[in-house]
C-alpha cells in the first residue's frame, strides 16, 4: 500500500509540475530587441510578398538547392510564411506562432494563444498583423519590440490573409465583410459587405483593393472609402487570392477558368480555361502569369494574351501560389513534392519530396527559399554557394 | 466462478474468437462459409492495389480504371489526396462477396460494398451492371477522401475527441457526390414528404443506419449544396474542428442549426411535392388493395379451378418466405408457401432482385440462395413440393425465371464467375443450358413472348446505357437478333406480356416517378423492326447493318436534313402510353387479363401489391407519347479500362500483415491485486489469416513478476471452408471458486480447433487442448499436477431472427461432448454434456414465446461445477448460488413490445427511448451433484423489461417471486415472500 501511495503521489507531483511549466509556457511573450532591418525589398513580409500578391523576386535563386536544415513544429502550418529580417514567422494550425531563425533553423521564440489560426501574419514595422480563423479576438498586433499585444478585436472568423500597408490593415472576413482597421490602434474604418463568404485575400495597388469571394464574385473596392467600383461574377466561388500586375488583375475560379481583368473597370482582358478548379494565387513577372491547378496541371501563359506557353503536371494538386525567382518559379504540391520549374520552358529543374502534403507556399528571402509541409515540418533550402545567376 | 478479465479474454481468443463470425451470445451464430476458394491477384495501378481473382479479371481492370477516374476527380473536389496506397478488394458477384473475411458480420443482400476503417480497405462486388459498379466504388471513394480529409483536420487541430461526422451527413454525401440525384432517390423523398414519414434532421437518429436514412442525407446534401453553394459541403467537413456537435457545424457553415435548416428545408420539400397530388395519384387512393403490410414484391399470377391467384415473395414476419393469395377474396390473408432464410434450401429469395413466375401447369419457379450457388426451383403449387432444381456450375448468381408459354423451358438472367449477366435458357426436362447473350452488358428481367417466338427483357446495352440507363429489347428466337423496343435517357423495366401478346406492360422513369406505360399493337402482336424503308444511310449504301454487340442498327441521321425521317423504335401502328400516374412507384406489372393488372406499388416506405383494373379502358382514354427515336448510333458503348497515364502491374498475391487492433489495459481488484497487460491482432489483407497476441502480468510482488507473465497466442485460419485455430499459452494466475475457495492455476499447453459449417445454419466444431497444468486450492492443496487432454466436439445449428433485445423466430441448437484426462497423473478424469436447446414462437409479428431447455452434466474426477443464477439464466436468484455439476434449466418467456417511443421534453432539451422490450416469463432449474443434492426444483415467475442502448448494451429489469417445487408425485410449489427484483445486462437467451 505505502509504495502504491508513493507512486501516485510521484504521479500527481510529476502532473502538477508540467501543468504549470505549460502554463508558464504558454503565457510566455516573444520579444525581440534591437530588431535589425536587414533589407525592406528582401523581406517577404505578407502572402504573395507584397500587397499586390504577385509573388515575384527578381533574383534568380536557381537549383541545385541544398536542403539547409528542417524544424518541427506543434502542428500544421498555415498557408504562407512571413520572413522579416532573418527570423521567419511560422503560423501553425493549433494556435502557435513560432518564430525561427532562418540561417539556422533554430527556435528563437513562441507564441500561443487560445485563437486557431489558419492564416499567417503580415508583417509591418516590427509589428505582426495576425488573423485567427475563429475565436473572440481574431484579429491582433503584436509588437515584437514591446513583447506584447498592441490591439487585439473581434473582427469576424478571418480564413484569409491580412494585407497590411502604411493605409492601414485590410481583411476580407468569413462572413460577408472586407474591412480596413487602423494598424495602430485597430480601429476600424470602412467595412463593406459583400455577397459571401470570403477565403480569397485582397490584393492592393493603385488604391484598388481586389477580393474573391464564395458566391464567385471578384470585387473591386475604392481602398480609401471601401465603396465599391466594380464587380464580376464567374461561374463558381473564387477561392484564390487575385494577383495585379500594372492595370491587369489575375485570378482563378473554381469554375476551372483562370482570368485577366483590367483593374479599373474589371473587364474580361482573356479568360484561359483549365481542366479543374483553380484554388491557389498566381504568380507573374509582367511577361508570364503562372498558376496551378487542383488536377496537377501547373501553366504558364503569355502575359499579354493568356496564351498557354507552356504545362507541367504533377502527381497531385498543385496546393500553393507559385514563386517566381527571376527564370525559375517554385511551387509545392499534395504529391509532398515542392518543385522548381524553368520558366522559360517548364523544364523541370528541381524537386524535393518531404513527408507530408505540401499546402504552404514557398517564400524566398536572400539565399532561401522556404517551404513546409502538413506534417509540421519547415524547411529550407539554399544553393550550395551564396545567391547565383541562372 | 471468478475469472480474471485478461483470463477470459484468452480463453475467448483461443477458442472462440476463430469463428469470428459469431454472431449473439455465447456458443451459437450462422456461419460465414468459404465455399470458393480465390486465386487472388493484385492490380497495382497509380493509386490502388486491387485485389481480384483471374475469373474477373477484365471487370477488375474496368474498375481499377473507375477508381483512378474517381480518385482524379475527388483529388480535385476535395483539395487533398490520399497518402497510403488504397486497397480496393472486388469480388465478381454478391454471393462471393458474402465470403469475405474482412469483416466478420454477415453482409445481407442489400449490402453494395463498404470501406472499412481498420486497414482502410473498399470491398466491393459486381451485381451484373457496370453502371452499378461504377457508383460503388465512387461511393466508398468518397468515404476514403472525406474520412482522410476529416482524420487530417481534427489532427491538426487537435481535436482528438471529436465524435466524427453523423451517419447521414457520410452517406448522404457518399451518395451524392457519386451519382447525384437519380430517380429512385426522388421516388423515396417524395414518397416520405408525400406520406408523412418524412423524418426531419433533429430526429435523424431514430432512423439510423435505414435506406430512408441514406436517401434522406443524398436529399439534405442536395439540398445544402443547390442552396448554399456546393463548397458548402466540404466546408462542413473542414469546419469540425470548431465545435462539438455537428448542428454547430452546420450553424457556422450555412448559418442554420438543425431544427432552422429542417424548417426550410422540409418546407421547400411540401411546395415542391404538394401540388403534384393535383396531378398524380397515391396508388392506394386509386387501386385495388391485395396485400396491406410488409414487404411484398414480385407478383406472378395464375388461375386455378376458374380463381385468381397470386404468388409472391414478402417479408412480413422477418424471414422472407413466398407466399400465396386468392384475387378474388380481398380478405383471405396470405398463406406461406415456402419460407425462407431458415434452412439450406432457401437461405434467400432476393426480396427485391428477382422475378418468380407459374406455369399453366401450376408450376412455380423462383431462384433461391443455396450453398455456393443461386438455384432455380420448380415448385408444384397443388402438391407443395418440389419438383425440380437447377444450379450451374459457371453462374453464381441468378435471377427473375420466367417460362416458356409451353411450360417446357425457363429463361432467366445468370451471372458468372467473371461477373457478366447474360440471358440464358434450361430445358425443364433436360436441363440443358443454352445461352442466349454473351456481352458485358446487364441483361434482366427476361419476359417469353406468347407466341413462343421472342424474349423481351430490359438491358443496358442502348447508347444511354453507359450512363447506367435501361431500356428494353427483344430477342428473336429464331434469329437470334436483338432488336430494340425502346430507347432513350430514362430507365425501362420489368417487361410483361399480355396473354394475347398484343400489349406490353413495363415500369418506366421516363417522364419523372415509376409508372406502368403499355405498348400495344392494334393490328397485331408488338412485332418491332429497326428495318425500315426510305432511308439513306452514306456509311453502308441504305441498308441496315449488324454491330459487332448482334445489335440491328438503322441508320438513321440527325436533324437538319428535312428528307430524312426519325424512325421510332417500334412500327408505326404501335402505340405507347401511360396507364397509370402515380406519385410514388408502380414495379413488376404481371397481366391477370387484358383488362386488369397486378404491380408492387411503392408508397409509405412500403412495398405492397395492388391491382390496376379496366386497363383497355385507361389506355384508350391516356394520350399517346411518341414513341423513342433512335439516335445516330456510331458504335456501341464499352467500358474504359485502364489506358493512359496509369500505370498498372498484376502480381500473385502474397500474405503481409499489419495491425488490426492494438490496446492496453491495467485492472485492479482488491483481492487480486493489480494486472496489466496488451493486446493485439494483426491479419493479412483479405482477412483470411489472423494473428491474436495476449502479454500481460499480474505479479503482486516482486519477487514473482518472473513468473507472473502470462502469455497467448492464437493463429486463425478462414480462408478455407473449414477453419481452424491453433495457440499455446502459458498462463498463471489466482482465482477463485465459491465452493472450493482460493485457488492457484498454472497452465502451459497449446490447442487445436476447428470448424466446418454444413450450411449457413448448422456446423460441427471440435477442439483439442493439450497443457501441462498444476492447481492448488487454499484449502485442499495441490490437487492436480499433470498432463491434461480437453477434447470437445459441438453441434451447433442457428437460424434464429433478431429483434431488438434478441431473438424473436426461430431456432438455435448447441449440443457439446467433451472429455478431460490428464493423462500423466490421472488427476483429472470427466466428462461433459451439454445441451442448449432455444426455440421461438412467433405469436404475431412483435411478440414471441421463447423457450430454453438446458442441461449440462460433468461427470469424474475433479469435474468442474456449473453456476446458474442471476438474469442469464435462473432469473430472480443471486447470480451463480446454485451449483453443481450437473443442472438442467427450463426458460419461458413471452415477448412483448411494451413501449415503442418514451420521449421527456424539457424546454432547454430532450431525452429520447427507443422500443422498450416487455417479457413474462417463468423459470425451472437446479443444479447437483453428489455433493449437492436437491429435492426440490427452484423456480422463478415474474416480468421483466429490456432497454437497448446503442449497439451492444442491453439492460435487463426483472421483478418477480421465487418458489420452489417439492414432492414431485404431486407437486407442491412454495412461492417465497415478498417481490424479488434484478437489474443486470445482456440479451434474452
Amino acid at each position: 500500500m505505502d509504495l502504491r501511495f508513493k507512486v501516485i503521489s510521484k504521479i500527481k507531483t510529476f502532473f502538477l509540475l508540467l501543468f504549470l511549466v505549460n502554463l508558464f509556457w504558454s503565457c510566455r511573450s516573444v520579444k525581440i530587441k534591437n530588431i535589425q532591418t536587414v533589407s525592406t525589398e528582401e523581406n517577404w513580409t505578407l502572402y504573395g510578398g507584397d500587397p499586390s500578391r504577385v509573388n515575384y523576386r527578381a533574383a534568380t535563386l536557381a537549383p541545385p538547392l541544398e536542403h539547409v536544415w528542417t524544424y518541427k513544429a506543434t502542428s500544421a502550418p498555415g498557408k504562407t510564411l512571413t520572413v522579416a529580417n532573418g527570423l521567419i514567422y511560422f503560423v501553425t494550425l493549433d494556435g502557435r506562432l513560432d518564430l525561427v531563425k532562418i540561417e539556422t533553423g533554430e527556435k528563437f521564440g513562441r507564441l500561443k494563444t487560445a485563437e486557431h489560426f489558419e492564416a499567417t501574419c503580415a508583417f509591418y514595422q516590427n509589428k505582426l498583423v495576425i488573423a485567427s480563423r475563429y475565436g473572440e479576438k481574431t484579429l491582433a498586433a503584436y509588437d515584437l519590440e514591446k513583447g506584447k499585444y498592441l490591439w487585439k478585436i473581434n473582427a469576424g472568423d478571418i480564413a484569409s490573409e491580412p494585407l497590411v500597408t502604411s493605409a492601414g490593415v485590410f481583411v476580407s472576413a468569413l462572413y460577408n465583410h472586407i474591412d480596413k482597421y487602423n494598424w495602430e490602434s485597430g480601429e476600424r474604418i470602412w467595412t463593406f459587405k459583400s455577397g459571401g463568404q470570403h477565403r480569397s485575400s485582397p490584393a492592393l495597388s493603385q488604391n484598388t483593393l481586389v477580393v474573391g469571394c464564395d458566391d464567385g464574385t471578384i470585387y473591386a473596392l475604392n481602398a480609401e472609402k471601401g465603396t465599391l467600383k466594380w464587380k464580376v461574377a464567374t461561374g463558381a466561388s473564387v477561392f484564390a487570392t487575385p494577383i495585379i500586375q500594372s492595370e491587369n488583375i489575375f485570378v482563378g475560379s473554381s469554375d476551372s477558368i483562370f482570368y485577366s481583368l483590367n483593374l479599373e473597370n474589371g473587364e474580361i482582358v482573356w479568360e484561359f480555361q483549365a481542366d479543374r478548379p483553380i484554388y491557389e494565387a498566381a504568380a507573374t513577372d509582367g511577361e508570364h502569369v503562372v498558376f496551378g491547378a487542383s488536377d496537377g496541371q501547373f501553366y504558364c501563359l503569355d502575359f499579354e494574351s493568356g496564351e498557354e506557353l507552356w504545362s507541367f503536371k504533377a502527381e497531385s494538386v498543385v496546393s500553393t501560389a507559385p514563386l517566381i525567382s527571376g527564370d525559375v518559379v517554385f511551387f509545392g504540391s499534395l504529391d509532398r513534392h515542392y518543385y522548381c520549374l524553368d520558366l522559360r520552358n517548364g523544364n523541370k529543374l528541381w524537386s524535393f519530396e518531404t513527408k507530408g502534403r505540401i499546402r504552404t507556399s514557398p517564400v524566398l528571402w536572400g539565399k532561401y527559399i522556404i517551404g513546409a509541409s502538413e506534417n509540421r515540418f519547415l524547411y529550407a533550402f539554399s544553393p550550395p554557394d551564396s545567391l547565383s545567376t541562372y | 466462478m471468478k475469472f480474471k478479465i485478461f483470463q477470459t479474454i484468452t480463453v475467448l481468443l483461443g477458442l472462440l474468437l476463430f469463428n469470428s463470425n459469431l454472431s449473439g451470445q455465447y456458443y451459437f451464430g450462422r456461419n460465414k462459409i468459404q465455399y470458393d476458394d480465390f486465386d487472388w491477384k493484385i492490380l497495382k495501378t497509380d493509386h490502388f492495389d486491387v485485389y481480384f481473382y483471374p475469373e474477373m479479371g477484365e471487370l477488375a481492370e474496368i474498375g481499377a480504371a473507375f477508381a483512378e477516374e474517381a480518385y482524379r476527380r475527388l483529388e480535385s473536389q476535395t483539395n487533398h489526396n490520399v497518402n497510403r496506397r488504397i486497397p480496393l478488394i472486388f469480388y465478381s458477384n454478391h454471393s462471393h462477396f458474402q465470403q469475405t473475411n474482412t469483416i466478420p458480420s454477415f453482409l445481407p443482400e442489400g449490402t453494395g460494398g463498404f470501406f472499412e476503417f481498420m486497414k482502410g480497405r473498399v470491398v466491393i462486388p459486381s451485381r451484373g451492371s457496370i453502371h452499378s459498379f461504377k457508383h460503388v466504388i465512387n461511393h466508398e471513394l468518397v468515404h476514403v477522401f472525406t474520412r482522410g480529409r476529416m482524420a487530417r483536420i481534427l489532427k491538426d487541430h487537435h481535436r482528438t475527441t471529436f465524435r466524427g461526422m453523423p451517419l447521414w451527413f457520410t452517406e448522404g454525401i457518399a451518395e451524392y457526390w457519386s451519382q447525384g440525384w437519380n430517380s429512385q432517390a426522388e421516388m423515396i423523398i417524395r414518397d416520405a414528404v408525400l406520406s408523412g414519414h418524412l423524418v426531419p434532421l433533429q430526429d435523424m437518429d431514430s432512423i439510423y443506419g435505414t435506406f430512408l436514412m441514406y436517401k434522406e442525407g443524398q436529399a439534405i446534401c442536395k439540398y445544402i449544396a443547390e442552396k448554399f453553394g456546393k463548397e458548402k459541403l466540404l466546408q462542413l467537413i473542414e469546419n469540425l474542428w470548431k465545435e462539438s456537435s455537428f448542428s454547430d457545424v452546420m450553424k457556422l457553415t450555412i448559418g442554420l442549426t438543425y431544427k432552422e435548416f429542417d424548417e426550410k428545408w422540409i418546407y421547400d420539400l411540401k411546395k415542391r411535392y404538394y401540388p403534384e397530388l393535383e396531378e398524380a395519384d397515391s396508388p392506394k387512393m386509386v387501386t385495388k388493395a391485395i396485400t396491406k403490410d410488409g414487404l411484398n414484391t414480385k407478383p406472378a399470377v395464375f388461375s386455378k379451378n376458374d380463381k385468381n391467384w397470386v404468388a409472391f415473395i414478402a417479408n412480413r414476419v422477418g424471414y422472407s418466405n413466398i407466399y400465396l393469395k386468392s384475387l378474388d377474396d380481398s380478405e383471405s390473408k396470405p398463406e406461406v408457401l415456402i419460407k425462407g432464410e431458415r434452412t439450406s434450401d432457401f437461405e434467400s429469395f432476393k426480396l427485391l432482385n428477382s422475378k418468380i413466375d407459374v406455369n399453366d401447369y401450376g408450376e412455380l419457379t423462383f431462384v433461391s440462395k443455396s450453398g455456393a450457388h443461386d438455384v432455380i426451383y420448380v415448385f408444384d403449387m397443388q402438391e407443395k413440393v418440389i419438383l425440380r432444381k437447377f444450379s450451374f456450375e459457371n453462374l453464381v448468381t441468378l435471377s427473375s425465371p420466367n417460362w416458356s408459354p409451353d411450360g417446357k423451358q425457363i429463361v432467366f438472367s445468370g451471372i458468372n464467375f467473371a461477373g457478366v449477366s447474360d440471358l440464358y435458357i434450361v430445358d425443364e426436362e433436360s436441363g440443358e443450358l443454352q445461352r442466349l447473350t454473351n456481352d458485358f452488358y446487364d441483361d434482366r428481367d427476361p419476359a417469353w413472348s406468347p407466341d413462343a417466338g421472342a424474349i423481351a427483357f430490359s438491358s443496358d446495352r442502348s447508347y444511354f446505357g453507359r450512363d447506367g440507363h435501361m431500356n428494353l429489347f427483344l430477342y428473336n428466337l429464331q434469329t437470334g437478333e436483338i432488336q430494340y423496343l425502346t430507347e432513350g435517357a430514362h430507365n425501362d423495366y420489368a417487361p410483361s406480356w399480355s396473354h394475347d401478346g398484343e400489349s406490353l406492360a413495363f415500369t418506366s422513369d421516363r417522364d419523372g416517378p415509376f409508372n406502368i406505360w403499355i405498348i400495344k399493337n392494334n393490328a397485331g402482336k408488338v412485332e418491332p423492326s429497326l428495318i425500315a424503308d426510305n432511308f439513306a444511310d452514306p456509311t453502308n449504301n441504305g441498308e441496315a447493318h449488324t454491330g459487332k454487340n448482334g445489335l440491328t442498327l438503322n441508320p438513321v441521321f440527325e436533324n437538319g436534313d428535312t428528307n430524312t425521317l426519325y424512325p421510332s423504335a417500334l412500327e408505326k401502328t404501335d402505340q405507347l402510353k401511360k396507364l397509370t400516374n402515380f406519385t410514388t412507384g408502380a414495379f413488376d406489372p404481371v397481366w391477370l387479363d387484358e383488362d386488369n393488372l397486378v404491380f408492387t406499388a411503392f408508397e409509405n416506405f412500403s412495398f405492397q401489391l395492388r391491382q390496376v383494373n379496366h386497363v383497355e379502358d385507361k389506355f384508350a382514354e391516356a394520350p399517346s407519347v411518341k414513341n423513342d427515336t433512335l439516335l445516330t448510333v456510331t458504335d456501341y458503348w464499352t467500358a474504359n479500362k485502364l489506358a493512359g497515364e496509369v500505370r498498372s502491374s498484376t502480381v500473385k498475391y502474397k500474405r503481409k500483415f499489419n495491425l488490426d487492433i492494438a490496446q492496453s489495459a491495467v485492472s485492479h481488484d482488491p483481492i487480486f491485486g493489480v494486472s496489466g497487460g496488451a493486446q493485439l491482432a494483426v491479419s493479412d489483407m483479405l482477412g483470411n489469416r489472423q494473428y491474436y497476441f495476449l502479454i500481460y502480468n499480474n505479479a503482486q510482488v516482486r519477487s514473482d513478476f518472473l513468473s507472473s507473465w502470462n502469455v497467448a497466442v492464437t493463429r486463425v485460419e478462414l480462408s478455407k471452408r473449414i477453419n481452424y485455430a491453433i495457440g499455446g499459452y502459458r498462463l498463471k494466475g489466482q482465482f477463485y471458486d465459491r465452493v472450493d475457495s482460493f485457488f492457484e492455476q498454472k497452465q502451459l499447453g497449446g490447442f487445436v480447433a476447428a470448424s466446418y459449417p454444413f450450411s449457413t445454419f448448422k456446423r460441427i466444431e471440435a477442439s483439442i487442448n493439450l497443457r501441462k497444468e498444476e492447481r492448488s486450492y487454499a484449502f485442499r492443496g495441490k490437487v492436480i499436477d499433470g498432463i491434461v487432454v480437453s477434447n470437445s466436439i459441438s453441434y451447433v445449428k442457428d437460424n434464429s431472427l433478431w429483434g431488438i433485445t434478441g431473438p424473436i423466430d426461430g431456432e438455435r441448437f448447441n449440443l457439446t461432448l467433451g472429455n478431460t484426462l490428464d493423462i500423466q497423473n490421472n488427476d483429472v478424469s470427466f466428462f461433459t454434456i451439454s445441451a442448449d436447446y432455444r426455440h421461438y414462437f412467433r405469436l404475431s409479428r412483435r411478440t414471441t414465446y421463447a423457450v430454453r431447455l438446458m442441461t449440462r452434466i460433468n461427470q469424474g474426477k475433479e469435474a468442474f461445477r456449473y453456476f446458474m443464477g442471476g438474469s442469464w439464466d435462473l432469473r430472480l436468484y443471486p447470480r451463480w448460488t446454485i451449483w453443481g455439476r450437473k443442472l438442467f434449466l427450463v426458460n419461458q418467456e413471452v415477448r412483448v413490445p411494451f413501449l415503442d417511443w418514451f420521449v421527456l421534453r424539457f424546454p432547454f432539451g430532450g431525452l429520447g427511448l427507443r422500443a422498450i422490450q416487455g417479457a413474462v416469463f417463468v423459470d425451472l432449474g437446479q443444479a447437483w451433484d453428489r455433493d449437492y443434492q436437491f429435492n426440490e426444483v427452484l423456480g422463478s415467475l415474474g416480468v421483466g423489461w429490456r432497454l437497448r442502448l446503442g449497439g451492444f448494451l442491453v439492460l435487463r429489469y426483472e421483478i418477480g417471486r421465487r418458489f420452489q417445487v417439492t414432492d414431485f408425485s404431486s407437486p407442491n410449489i412454495n412461492f417465497e415472500p415478498g417481490l424479488k427484483k434484478a437489474f443486470w445486462f445482456g440479451f434474452d437467451f
